[in-house]
């Protein structure tokens, strides 16, 4: 179940990025809104509340997906998100390592709104977050 | 003469024969004037009265085999068979005369003596002569080249094969006899051989086939069988005749080439699966560098760039100063893992070549160069380039990098000048293009290594770089079928040269 106020479900599993990006989102005054999920399972289960069906208390306005995860990888989670009904419409945007071509061109077929390349350079890597996280928060506006 | 005697005399000295008459005793008792003629005597009537034996022209031999010939016919009274004989001429010179006597009766029917007439057969004789000759070296022409020779009838019986089939084969000569042959050739060749045959026969068109034949020392032999057929002047077909040739060497010589082709083309099959399994082990390899190794780089760096920022009060100077050289080596190491990514893909990228505008893509770089770069060329000479043959996405990674190079290279100049041109095609199999700069060169004797992984001949901090874009353009180049060296001299500047093969020219 998504805890009330939530607003950005990073789901990542490296801890270190995980600090990482908590501090990104610290220094912008974003944390309060940030829920971090470990795996694709965990990530599932948040959205879609278990197996009651019950439906999700809030939308999420983003989820920053990483695509090596364990349990379910990022590429499933994102399947089941833009293929149902209820949760096709939150933006998804992935943030992974990989540049290799097959894996941007699936995201993108599977209706990942967008992809990001995570850099090496921390300075790069704040910035990336700052501007999803402002971009998605405060400057889009949201489907209703 | 009498009316009747003249004509006789006419028919005589007319006849294209030498005729003559002789008593019991051989005694000529007349001839023609060709006889007379071929004794060098005047007239016939100077024969007369004389026997072979007087005349000094013929041999002993000639005379007395002439004179036994005479009694023959007058003891048995029994013409002779015609009989082709030498005779000397008066001259000398020896002809050859085909000659029949006969007795002559008188009217009691007692023998008074013989009349003989000879034909000169010397030219017939000389071109039989001829003729055996040519037959018989064509014969041995034939003999020499061939295993057999063989003739059949027309409708394809009655085959004779020289030397026998059966001394061959070593078969029995009645199973092997007429159409029997085909119980000597090998079981498998059997039914191509009949129809072979028998397709020729019927059509009346040359017969060519090859088949194995059963030798006596138990070998099969390869059988090169060829015949044609023999028409008449008057274009009916008489018969057949063939030679039969041993080519079994040729032939096993031909099954073991196919057999080391079939071999090579197998190994080359299996070398190309080995590659493939190469290729993919390491695009997971590239994968896994480019996630795996990366992770741990983020947080070094992240960690290290919170600690600068956040706890720079809490730290001196020179700690400050350790974070930086953390963080320079860690987006070092990212450059070094993006280079690595880029030339291990530049190995598995199919390679798209097409005809276009070298000029355009060097402008295209030079652009994209200008607009990184904050210290502009102070000169830039660029020639006419010609349209190549490539794939031009990587190709422009080639440009790329020389270029960038040069710039790098001649930056500390007072005024840097880079000329980019080709040169002119040797002989159309391929194109070259050159970068030069007059910047700080290097040293001609560690030019091998110019073009190796991660391989520098400069101070890193003289000039950055991680030492993989000559190597990534030489990757290119070699995928291209071309070539890439360069020339220098330390301090006056290099030129970097890259060669492709022209379109169409085999690799």
């Amino acid at each position: 179940m998504i805890e009330s106020g939530i607003e950005i479900l990073l789901v990542e599993d490296n801890p270190h990025d995980i600090k990482l990006a908590l501090h990104a989102f610290r220094s912008h005054n974003l944390i309060n809104r940030v829920q971090v999920v470990r795996d694709g399972a965990e990530a599932l289960n948040v959205i879609f509340a278990g197996d009651q069906g019950e439906s999700f208390v809030n939308c999420p306005k983003v989820i920053l997906l990483d695509l090596k995860l364990p349990l379910i990888d990022g590429i499933e989670v994102l399947r089941r998100l833009k293929s149902d009904e209820r949760t096709r419409q939150i933006p998804v945007v992935i943030m992974t390592a990989s540049s290799e071509e097959p894996d941007i061109q699936t995201c993108y077929q599977l209706g990942a709104n967008s992809y990001i390349v995570k850099p090496v350079d921390f300075d790069q890597f704040t910035a990336a977050v700052r501007d999803i996280g402002m971009y998605w928060l405060l400057l889009n506006h949201p489907s209703q | 003469m009498s009316n009747s005697d003249q004509i006789l005399d006419l028919v005589l000295n007319n006849i294209p024969q030498g005729v003559f008459w002789k008593d019991r005793n051989s005694i000529y008792l007349g001839c023609n004037r060709i006889v007379a003629r071929a004794m060098g005597m005047e007239s016939p009537s100077d024969l007369i009265g004389k026997s072979d034996d007087q005349f000094p022209s013929l041999t002993r031999q000639q005379a007395e085999s002439f004179m036994r010939m005479d009694r023959q016919v007058m003891e048995t009274g029994l013409p002779m068979a015609p009989l082709v004989e030498p005779m000397n001429r008066f001259d000398g010179q020896t002809i050859w005369v085909e000659t029949t006597k006969v007795p002559l009766y008188d009217s009691s029917g007692q023998i008074i003596g013989v009349l003989g007439t000879w034909q000169d057969v010397t030219e017939r004789r000389r071109a039989e002569e001829n003729l055996r000759q040519s037959e018989l070296r064509h014969r041995s022409l034939v003999t020499a080249i061939s295993e057999m020779v063989w003739t059949s009838n027309a409708i394809g019986g009655r085959l004779m094969v020289d030397p026998p089939l059966e001394v061959f084969t070593g078969m029995r000569h009645d199973q092997v006899r007429g159409a029997g042959w085909l119980h000597a050739v090998h079981p498998e060749d059997r039914p191509r051989a009949e129809v072979a045959w028998t397709t020729a026969v019927t059509s009346t068109s040359p017969y060519d086939c090859e088949f194995r034949l059963l030798r006596a020392d138990g070998q099969w032999r390869h059988i090169h069988s060829r015949g044609i057929p023999i028409v008449d002047p008057s274009g009916r077909l008489q018969e057949w005749i063939g030679v039969g040739i041993d080519v079994t060497d040729s032939r096993l010589a031909d099954l073991r080439i196919r057999k080391l082709n079939d071999d090579l083309e197998q190994r080359v099959r299996d070398r190309t699966a080995e590659l493939e399994a190469a290729n993919k082990e390491l695009e997971a390899f590239s994968y896994s560098v480019s996630h795996d190794l990366r992770a741990p780089l983020r947080a070094i760096d992240g960690f290290s760039r919170i600690l600068q920022s956040d706890y720079a009060s809490g730290l001196p100077a020179e700690g400050q100063d350790f974070l930086r050289d953390i963080r320079t080596n860690t987006r070092m190491m990212g450059k070094l893992l993006d280079d690595l990514l880029s030339f291990s893909r530049l190995g598995r990228q199919a390679i798209k070549k097409q005809r276009f505008s070298s000029r355009s893509i060097v402008e295209q770089c030079l652009n994209e160069l200008s607009t990184q770069n904050q210290n502009s060329v102070a000169r830039l000479e660029l020639a006419d380039l010609p349209y190549c043959w490539g794939d031009p996405t990587l190709l422009k990674q080639v440009w790329l990098n020389l270029v960038s190079n040069a710039i790098k290279y001649s930056s500390r100049r007072d005024t840097p000048v880079i000329e980019i041109g080709a040169t002119a095609a040797t002989g159309s199999a391929e194109r070259i293009f050159f970068v030069r700069d007059n910047g700080v060169g290097f040293d001609m004797r560690y030019a091998h290594k110019l073009f190796g992984v991660f391989q520098r001949l400069h101070r890193a901090e003289d000039y950055e770089g991680t030492g993989v874009g000559l190597a990534i353009v030489q990757r290119i180049v070699h995928r291209h079928g071309g070539r890439v060296w360069a020339e220098s001299e330390l301090n006056r500047g290099a030129t970097f040269y890259f060669a492709l093969p022209e379109q169409g020219v085999a690799q």
